[in-house]
């Protein structure tokens, strides 16, 4: 039987071969990919949702800084909000791993049922005016349960990380075994197959149908067992076609040939008995036998390449698509053909190149140091994780961050074979960590700088200053650091604070502040000033103030260099435009008629003049005590205005404009006019002067003349005019009431250097 | 003058009365409307709280409507248009403007 051995182990071994490929090939390499994309996916996801949820808090944070900001931030806070919803449902169809969906569900929650709610509240109170108690609900709830949210989505993202490298290691060990798989078919039974094809080529034609294989194979195992000729003849008649025939010699036997040549012959009837005979057919069922073998294995050859080669093609197309940077590297780090389109579009990849040249090509010190740490790694003297830790944990490129990772492939033996290196683009969620951080600082920073704003202001003086010097001895480097980190804790930079406190570990450790924490100190903490300032300027109206008293220095030291007309606009910014606090004195005349049920239209004149508000000031608020006199006790009623053959509605004009030398402010209205006879009878009652002109005027103007006999709510006993006289006289004003179709009110005030101010040349005309 | 006063008429008739969308509840209702183009939405705040109802696609934006508060918006263009509270984003309102 030994010589039937080596045909049995082939069969045995075609068979193994080409079932472990076709498991590899359909449910691993396939299974592997989905696996990957899936959770590419959901990593993808999570930090899209993430993203949409800090949107909109972010949102939130602006409005809280500013509640009229909700027209510019609503489109925006509800697109993120829909995105975030969209995203929540993926995440929610994609998991089918019991962790994630625990963590999904715990995400879930934790938004529905705290952020969402918390948020509408807190929209609520702001939008009620409430913006004290909504920063309250937001320093109190909402940041803690942020954060609480914060915390669930990074465990979510690194759960679907972990999923992700398994699925990759998984694959591209697959991958890899595959290739080897390949190698070892060609190069061994491949090697056996071509020589089979060889010894048989003649009747290769005849047996290449797989039906007619099998059935030969079961001739052949019949041979085996058979000890008569006549059945061995029957059954070969019943069994070979065309090529190969049997041929009955009339009673002496049969023979076997194919192309004309005698394969070999039997006697009819007579056992197989003879030694010679058995060998014969022994022989030719070898023959045959191995024929079949190698045709088998042929087939199974071709299978197995036409399903490696899909294997192939489908691993390049998931590594074509994959977002990862995925490379393999022999233990001699040593580039293999073997990696993802995103790797190579980082960097063109060169097989056999030396990757660590790839990873640093202009930096020889981190390209030894990487090189001693693989050289670590590889030695495996210490487990693969303790080795692989050593490693920077992330990897920039440009202007991108990417977190890297190794994972080994090892040989059936746990021989360190290759080593999978992994970059993932972690750019976004840096850059969104580093952002969310950031304004956290913002926000806290500016909660305390609208407590204590000169401290604040002093504070961020200060920072610049010990920031600028830290190039200095360790000592004070030392105590500067120290004194930038708690005051800048005390200030609610937490997250900058933080970054003080690595850059004095690194001094602990380094005796020095190497130049690049320098910078990155020092960047990271203009950026914040920068943005703190414009912040705390926006919240005082989006303005640059220059205190008023600095504006008459300004204008006299652009006199002195002749600017006469910038000089003179510098001087009108001091000064308020009377036109508009004219208009807002129109403003009440209307609310006041409302009251009294008059009709009044109200006009305003007032040129474009513009007066120093210090001075006018209390005058001009002394003026709604004429109007409400004019409106109360000048315009008559409706019916009675209609009876006296008026409109309706009463008209009260207010004027002010250039007169002798000085500026004039009217108030005239078409009602009843004074009653000079009865304030004059009035005066007298009071022991008054009232005989001139000026003294009815003044008499008018006294506390507790009028000329009313009721008092009414709105005016009445003559309180509020007696203000406003005194206020036009302590301008040096001058003040006239005539009767012209109503009461007319003149105030007059002379000119006083910038007191009143034409306006320069129109910009751009 | 009779076509003027004839004109004034017909413009009187053609005008549409205004569709009222309330908005109770933190719920707009009804959540779908239909109206021909030109006739104007009334949205009315009768509410215990503050909204702020805007849409994109339509581009107005009613800023806080504080309880109480009514405010109108045309809608022009036939098309279908979604309206939403900033306030409280589970809000929808789906408005579909017919040609009149
Ligand atoms: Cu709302």
């Amino acid at each position: 039987m030994s010589r039937w051995a080596p045909l049995a182990a082939t069969l045995a071994l075609v068979a193994a071969m080409a079932a472990l490929t076709r498991h590899l090939v359909d449910d691993g390499l396939v299974q592997s990919r989905l696996v990957l994309e899936r959770a590419g996916r959901l990593r993808l996801l999570s930090g899209d949702v993430a993203r949409e949820a800090m949107t909109q808090a972010d949102t939130t944070q602006a409005l809280l800084l500013d509640p009229d900001l909700i027209v510019e931030v609503s489109e925006a806070k509800i697109a993120a909000y829909d995105r975030q919803k969209a995203g929540m449902s993926e995440l929610a169809a994609l998991a089918t791993d019991a962790n994630i969906n625990a963590l999904l569900e715990q995400v879930r929650d934790l938004d529905e049922r705290q952020l969402k709610p918390l948020d509408e509240m807190l929209l609520e109170q702001l939008a009620s005016g409430e913006v004290e108690a909504a920063r309250a609900t937001y320093r109190t709830t909402v940041v803690p349960a942020r954060e609480r949210y914060d915390a669930l989505i990074a465990r979510l993202a690194s759960l679907a990380d972990d999923k992700a490298r398994e699925a990759e290691v998984a694959l591209t060990a697959q991958t890899e075994r595959t290739g080897r798989l390949l190698w070892g078919l060609f190069a061994g039974a491949g090697l056996l197959v071509i020589g089979l094809f060889a010894l048989n080529r003649s009747r290769r034609a005849a047996l290449d149908s797989t039906s007619r294989m099998q059935r030969l194979v079961e001739v052949t195992r019949q041979l085996l067992s058979t000890t008569s000729s006549a059945e061995v003849g029957a059954t070969l008649r019943a069994t070979l076609g065309q090529g190969v025939s049997l041929v009955d010699e009339g009673g002496r036997g049969f023979e076997l040939t194919s192309g004309g040549r005698t394969l070999g012959s039997l006697d009819p009837g007579s056992p197989v008995t003879q030694p010679e005979e058995l060998g014969f057919w022994q022989s030719l069922s070898t023959t045959v036998a191995q024929h079949l073998a190698g045709l088998a294995a042929r087939d199974e050859l071709q299978g197995c390449a036409r399903q490696i080669a899909d294997a192939e093609r489908r691993t390049r197309a998931v590594l074509e698509s994959l977002s990862e940077g995925l490379v393999v590297i022999d233990p001699a780090r040593r580039i293999q053909p073997l990696w993802s389109r995103a790797m190579a579009e980082l960097a063109p990849l060169e097989a056999g190149a030396s990757f660590e040249r790839w990873l640093f090509p202009d930096d020889e010190v981190k390209r030894s140091y990487v090189q001693s740490l693989f050289e670590q790694l590889v030695e495996d003297v210490f487990p693969f994780e303790v080795s692989a830790s050593q490693f920077p944990a992330t990897y920039e490129r440009g202007e991108r961050t990417f977190a890297f990772a190794l994972s080994p492939v090892r040989s059936a033996a746990g021989q360190l074979e290759l080593l999978i290196v992994t970059l993932r683009d972690v750019t976004e969620e840096v850059r969104l960590r580093k952002a969310s951080l950031e304004s956290r600082d913002l926000f806290q920073f500016l909660e305390r700088a609208r407590e204590q704003p000169d401290e604040a202001g002093a504070w961020l003086d200060e920072t610049s200053a010990e920031l600028a010097q830290l190039d200095t001895d360790l000592v004070t480097l030392k105590r500067r650091l120290h004194t930038v980190k708690g005051t800048s804790a005390v200030f609610g930079l937490e997250a900058f604070s933080g970054l003080v406190h690595e850059a004095e570990s690194v001094v602990e450790e380094q005796g020095a502040l190497p130049d690049a924490w320098r910078e990155r100190l020092s960047t990271r903490y203009l950026a914040f000033e920068r943005r703190a300032r414009s912040m705390l300027s926006d919240t005082l109206g989006g303005r640059v103030s220059i205190p008023r008293e600095a504006l008459e220095p300004l204008a006299t030291l652009l006199e002195q260099h002749h600017e006469t007309q910038s000089a003179q606009f510098v001087r009108s910014l001091a000064l308020t435009s009377l036109g508009a606090r004219l208009e807002a004195l129109a403003r009440q005349a209307v609310l006041t008629a409302q009251k009294l049920n008059k009709r009044v239209e109200v006009s305003v004149h007032a040129d474009d003049l513009r007066v120093e508000p210090q001075r006018f000031t209390p005058f001009l608020r002394t003026l709604v005590h004429v109007v409400r006199n004019a409106i109360d006790h000048g315009l008559e009623r409706p019916e009675e205005r209609v009876a006296k053959g008026k409109s309706p509605t009463g008209a009260l004009r207010i004027e002010a404009h250039r007169a002798r030398g000085g500026t004039e402010v009217c108030i005239g209205d078409d009602g009843a006019g004074i009653d000079f006879e009865k304030l004059k009878q009035r005066a007298l009652e009071r022991r008054m002067p009232a005989n001139t002109h000026d003294e009815l005027v003044d008499a008018l103007f006294a506390d507790g003349v009028s000329t009313r006999d009721e008092v009414s709510e709105t005016s009445g006993r003559g309180v509020g005019l007696s203000a406003v006289l005194a206020e036009c006289r302590r301008l040096g004003g001058q003040v006239s009431v005539e009767n012209d179709h109503g009461a007319r009110f003149r105030f007059w005030f002379p000119d006083q250097p910038t007191l009143v101010v034409v306006p320069p040349l129109a910009v751009g005309a | 003058m009779k076509t003027f006063v004839l004109a004034g008429l017909l413009a009187s008739t053609l005008a549409f009365a205004d569709e009222v969308v309330t908005q109770k509840d933190k719920a707009f209702a009804p959540g779908d409307i239909t109206v021909k183009a030109g006739q104007r939405v009334t949205f009315v705040n009768d509410d215990t709280v503050a909204h702020n109802v805007f849409s994109k696609d339509a581009k107005f934006n009613l800023k806080i409507q504080p309880p109480g508060d009514k405010q109108s918006v045309s809608f022009d263009a036939p098309g279908t248009y979604e309206v939403r509270c900033a306030i409280h984003p589970k809000m929808t309102l789906k408005v579909k403007v017919v040609a009149p």
